[in-house]
This record gives C-alpha cells, sequence and structure tokens, in this order.
C-alpha cells in the first residue's frame, strides 16, 4: 500500500489487475476511521462484517474490499 | 483458563500494549508487557500467540513478538510519522496516515513516491483532514480478502 505523487504514477507501477488506486482523501478517513480507537481501552479487532460495513460507508464498495 | 478468561486476559494485554504505546513512544516486547500488568511472562506469551492467530498483529518471523501493532510498527520502515512529539513508523500509507488518528494528535507523514522517487509529505490534522501535493494517491496492490495471505507482502 504504497504512496504515490499522482494516479498516473500509480498505474505506471502497477503489476497486475488487483490493484485499487484511492485518494488521499479517501485512505485518510479509512484510516483514521481504521485506528481512531486502537489505542483506547475496549479496543478489539474489526470482524470481517464491521470492516466491510465501514468500507462500504466509505466509498470501498467495489469487489476488490470484499472480505467474504 | 476458560474461554472468557483468555478474553479477558486477552483485552488486559491490549491495553497494556496501547498504553506502553502512549507512554513510551514504541511497541513493547512481551517482557515489558508482562512487568507492566505484574504478571507471568508465559501467559503473556500465550496470549500474544492467541493474538497472533487471530490476526490481531503482525509478529515478527520465528517469534512471538509484535512487529506491527498496526499502525505501530517496532522497526524503521519507508514510512516515517512525526506526530505527538515523536517520530513512529509505519508499514503502509495506510498504517501511516493511522498513526496521528490513534494518538489522537496532529501529524506529518513523509515517505517517498514508488514509481518517480520523489518525496510525498503529508500533513494530517487532528481531526484527520489530510493535505499533500494535489493528486496524491494509495496504490493497494492486494484485494482485501488476501491481506493476510501474505501478510508481510502486504
Amino acid at each position: 500500500m504504497r504512496l504515490f505523487r499522482s494516479e498516473e504514477h500509480a498505474r505506471k507501477s502497477q503489476s497486475g489487475d488487483s490493484t485499487d488506486v484511492v485518494t488521499l482523501e479517501q485512505v485518510a478517513k479509512l484510516a483514521r476511521a481504521w485506528y481512531v480507537k486502537k489505542l483506547t481501552p475496549g479496543w478489539r479487532r474489526h470482524t470481517p462484517e464491521e470492516a466491510e460495513a465501514l468500507f462500504t460507508q466509505l466509498g470501498f464498495d467495489r469487489e476488490f474490499w470484499r472480505l467474504r | 483458563m476458560s474461554q472468557t478468561d483468555d478474553d479477558a486476559f486477552d483485552r488486559r494485554v491490549r491495553e497494556a500494549i496501547g498504553s506502553s504505546i502512549r507512554r513510551r513512544g514504541g511497541v513493547p516486547k512481551i517482557a515489558q508487557v508482562a512487568a507492566d500488568m505484574q504478571t507471568d511472562g508465559g501467559a503473556v506469551q500465550a496470549s500474544f500467540d492467541r493474538m497472533i492467530a487471530a490476526h490481531v498483529f503482525i509478529p515478527q518471523r520465528d517469534s512471538s513478538e509484535i512487529y506491527s501493532y498496526n499502525p505501530f510498527c517496532v522497526e524503521k520502515t519507508d514510512f516515517r510519522v512525526r506526530s505527538d512529539g515523536r517520530e513512529w513508523w509505519a508499514l503502509c500509507g495506510w498504517d501511516a496516515l493511522g498513526i496521528p488518528a490513534a494518538l489522537g494528535a496532529a501529524g506529518r507523514v513523509e515517505t517517498t513516491c514508488l514509481d518517480c522517487g520523489e518525496a510525498v509529505v503529508i500533513d494530517v490534522d487532528r481531526d484527520g483532514t489530510a493535505t499533500a501535493s494535489p493528486g496524491t494517491v494509495m496504490s493497494v496492490g492486494v484485494r482485501a480478502l488476501d491481506f493476510w495471505k501474505d501478510i508481510y507482502f502486504t
């Protein structure tokens, strides 16, 4: 999960068709939602259902992001 | 111990890990967690092993010690994050942006574009808003379903 200066740069480095390119805004929202509670008491790993719901809520609704 | 006892103990271990990261600025080893909890190292190692099996964290190769309690990696990587007055390291762009979020602080992510090698610098506000050169993107090369098939590659 590397960062690139542009989508063109990302596509040039693409090694296969199992790749998705997401905007900085999208990944920032995902990172915040995924990790904001990580160091808080009671944190536990997301279940696949919770993770998929989060992906969908944030617009990661393509087949690429399915977990089941 | 019963499953319920294990779950409760594992929760205490996770809280000790989180507390240690906040207080010391780094991911603890089994011995440190055991000392912090004033408990037996073998019990903590058993807890680590259960969490490894459940994909709670990424272990070091051939060890039960933590390699990455995501988003916090134990060693220097291509993703440096400055946040909350400290320097941190992450395994990927997703995790790098997650460090300020986990700390509840603003931060700066520093890495390089894998294509051209130019610097990629991202400033993250306390509320999670990220600012960088226009057009900055993240490429994900493994389908979500396969993230843990080879987590060291992912």
